[in-house]
């Protein structure tokens, strides 16, 4: 059967092809009239150094020898060592066997490796079935000047130095020495480690220790380095804002200044007050604190830092008024470092001539570490979160608290807050164990947070009291004045100020930017087509 | 020495310590066993504070040795002590630790509020020179609405807005997005929490 032919050339990779050609190139300079008689041109230089090696060693080898010899000299084309059908009578083994004795051109150009070891020995050379197919015959030896031929500088430099083990050696001592031979694809490679040492573990996942951001991601941090970067460097500087700057800002703190002051030093209540009727919020919790008994137990929880006491204390006082009025036992406790203190304070500025307050007729558990966490443990066991201290007595021992097993056993639970977080932690922690809701009074701007929740259902905030405004209402709904009325005239006057700032400030700056963008820039034309 | 506490260890503390907060609220008879976590978390707390004072003694006294600021971690340094031992020798409650509270750190909290609300009042004038666009103009008449309903202006109440405009901005679209806000914040939270009682989030360090 005819044996397909493959020429090698055909499967060459593209660096051998440049080259190749590379070295042809060379050779044609150097060798401006080639022999006529080898008529291969197109071979390199040391390819035709290494016929010419052969042709004057054998002169009785053929010329088929010559060039099934030679063909190892090419790379191998792929499929070599796969199992296809032989379809063509193959020559005579010995005729072309580079191994054998009775060749005495081929024992001349026997490599520098023992051949007569299998290990030394290529390992495609140990597949009898492809020895007889495609006798290998060992074109380059490990020393140069046996073949006669300079090797090409890559090959060169790919030569191990003297002393240094060779490759195979090194491959025999790293192998194991009773191991599986490698199996599959890597069957017939040299240093190739058996795939039974590895084992068969899945491939680990790959983590990228890179930061994946997304496009706006990446957008958004350049905004803010930039912005660090200004600030950075107005720091670093150290240079005041412009004069104008300064200037308006020093207006703008004076006036709200006088504003706010001149109603406070003259005592004028000329203002307006809202109407009682538009904050039903207000009026429910009127209404609960209306109804309580004489001494019933009432849970403040004074969550309050002294940034926003200024502002909450109106409307914490008409509360506490109003329940001290009632007779309620007041008891306090707070997740905050300054909670107790100004219950204390917020006491002792307001309610110092009340007898409950003035006979210390009120309870005060103190900070509670541990925030939400030492919320929940409180909401679920009062008694067991809240311990006696060497400074005070077992506050549950009190007559009025003996009757406090549960959350639930206070008749009204308010939370003087500053802010809206804390207010939302009693509400969604004390969701379960308060079924009727609480009460809070709060800053103004906790005020549209927690709004959401006054009408929820199940209801879990059955009144709020919010600012100034607030207090200011719940004071004309029990028709007393007290510090909301007094802050009132000068909220009002603040108001306005601001208000009026704002819209002057900024219509002119409006203005300015207007002038900047019609004033041409200068030295400048257009930058229109 | 290594003190630091093994992550299996510390993972394993958090998940049991979180699933069983989270059992006792489904399972009825594990409230005993829920209050006394919680009350370690309240004394864990509480020691935490105080080694987070120790670690302020020790930065500002690094800072003073160093000669960095050394005027201000010097104050910083005598205030603390100072308030430290008073109040651990008085209480609390007694007259120089209430005084202290009153009348240093009350009037300088309160007054950098005070100077934040002309900051912002100064802000607010000069920001549509920054931006004008149009969430800059939405902003100013938000900002125009609820300032104009909070209250009478001057001593003169405007009942469109205090009674009409800003109950309808505040109670209604203001709420509405707030409610928005607060679903929103429900569903963190939870996945948060999941994300601690499966290990796969250790905020604790381990």
């Amino acid at each position: 059967m005819p044996q397909t032919y493959r020429d090698p050339e055909e499967n060459l990779p593209e660096w051998l092809r440049a080259l190749r050609k590379r070295q042809e190139e060379e050779a044609a300079a150097s060798q401006p009239e080639p022999p006529a008689e080898e008529g291969r041109t197109e071979e390199p230089g040391w390819l035709s150094e290494i016929r010419q090696r052969y042709r004057t060693s054998s002169l009785e080898q053929d010329a088929e020898a010559e060039t099934a010899a030679l063909e190892d000299t090419q790379p191998r084309p792929p499929g070599r060592t796969e199992s296809e059908p032989i379809q063509e009578p193959l020559p005579e083994p010995e005729e072309i066997s580079p191994f054998s004795d009775s060749e005495p051109v081929l024992e001349e150009a026997a490599p520098a490796f023992p051949t007569e070891e299998p290990a030394s020995q290529p390992a495609f050379a140990d597949d009898p079935g492809d020895e007889t197919s495609h006798p290998v015959v060992p074109a380059f030896s490990e020393d140069p000047e046996a073949l006669g031929a300079e090797m090409p500088g890559w090959l060169e430099s790919l030569r191990p130095d003297e002393g240094f083990p060779l490759e195979d050696e090194r491959s025999e001592a790293m192998l194991p020495e009773s191991g599986p031979l490698p199996t599959g694809p890597l069957a017939d490679l040299s240093d190739a480690l058996p795939a039974s040492e590895i084992g068969q573990m899945g491939k680990p996942p790959e983590f990228s220790t890179r930061l994946e951001a997304t496009a706006s991601q990446r957008q958004h941090a350049a905004v803010l380095k930039e912005l660090l970067q200004t600030e950075q460097q107005s720091a670093a500087e150290g240079q005041p804002p412009p004069l104008p700057a300064r200037m308006l800002g020093m207006i703008i703190s004076a006036l709200l200044f006088l504003a706010v002051l001149f109603p406070l030093l003259s005592g004028s209540q000329s203002a307006d007050r809202p109407e009682p009727s538009f904050f039903p919020e207000a009026g429910r919790l009127f209404n609960n604190i209306d109804v309580l008994p004489a001494g019933a137990p009432v849970l403040l929880a004074f969550e309050l830092q002294p940034a926003r006491y200024g502002e909450v204390a109106p409307a914490a006082a008409a509360v506490m008024r109003h329940l001290l009025d009632r007779q309620a036992r007041l008891v306090f406790i707070s997740t905050e470092e300054t909670g107790p203190a100004l219950a204390e304070r917020l006491l002792a500025e307001q309610f110092a001539n009340t007898p409950a307050i003035s006979t210390g007729s009120y309870t005060n558990l103190g900070y509670l570490s541990g925030g939400v966490a030492a919320l929940r443990s409180f909401i679920s066991d009062p008694r067991g979160a809240v311990l006696g201290t060497p400074e005070r007595e077992d506050p549950w021992a009190a007559a009025p608290l003996e009757g406090i097993q549960h959350l639930r056993d206070f008749a009204l639970i308010l939370v003087v807050s500053g802010d809206a977080d804390t207010t939302r932690a009693w509400v969604e922690q004390g969701a379960i164990e308060l079924p009727g809701g609480l009460f809070a009074a709060t800053s103004a701007q906790a005020g549209p947070l927690l709004r959401p929740y006054l009408h929820s259902d199940p209801v879990t905030l059955r009144g709020l009291v919010s600012g100034v405004h607030g207090a200011v209402v719940y004071e004309r709904l029990r028709g007393q004045d007290g510090l909301g009325r007094q802050y009132w005239d000068a909220y009002s006057y603040g108001l306005g100020s601001m208000a009026l700032l704002i819209l002057l400030g900024g219509l002119y700056s409006r203005l300015l930017q207007a002038q900047a963008e019609v004033k041409p820039a200068p030295g400048g034309g257009s930058h229109g087509p | 020495m290594n003190w630091r506490v093994h992550t299996p260890v510390a993972a394993a503390v958090a998940i049991v310590s979180g699933g069983l907060v989270l059992a006792s609220l489904l399972i009825p008879g594990l409230d005993e066993a829920r209050n006394r976590v919680l009350n370690w978390a309240i004394l864990l707390a509480a020691l935490g504070l105080l080694l987070g004072l120790a670690n302020l003694f020790r930065v500002h006294w690094e800072k003073l040795r160093n000669r960095q600021n050394p005027a201000y971690s010097g104050v910083l340094i005598a205030a603390m002590l100072v308030t430290f031992a008073v109040t651990l020798w008085e209480g609390s409650r007694a007259e120089l630790p209430s005084w202290i509270f009153n009348n240093i750190q009350v009037p300088i909290e309160t007054s950098l509020m005070a100077v934040l609300a002309a900051s912002l009042t100064l802000a607010a004038a000069r920001m549509f020179q920054k931006r004008s666009d149009r969430i800059s103009l939405t902003f100013g008449i938000a900002l125009f609405i609820i300032l104009l309903g909070s209250g009478p202006l001057f001593g003169m109440e405007i009942p469109f807005f205090t009674r009409t405009l800003t109950p309808i901005v505040s109670g209604f679209l203001a709420a509405g997005a707030l409610r928005g806000l607060l679903i929103g914040v429900a569903l963190g939270t939870l996945l948060t929490g999941l994300r601690v009682l499966v290990g796969a989030d250790r905020p604790y360090g381990g």
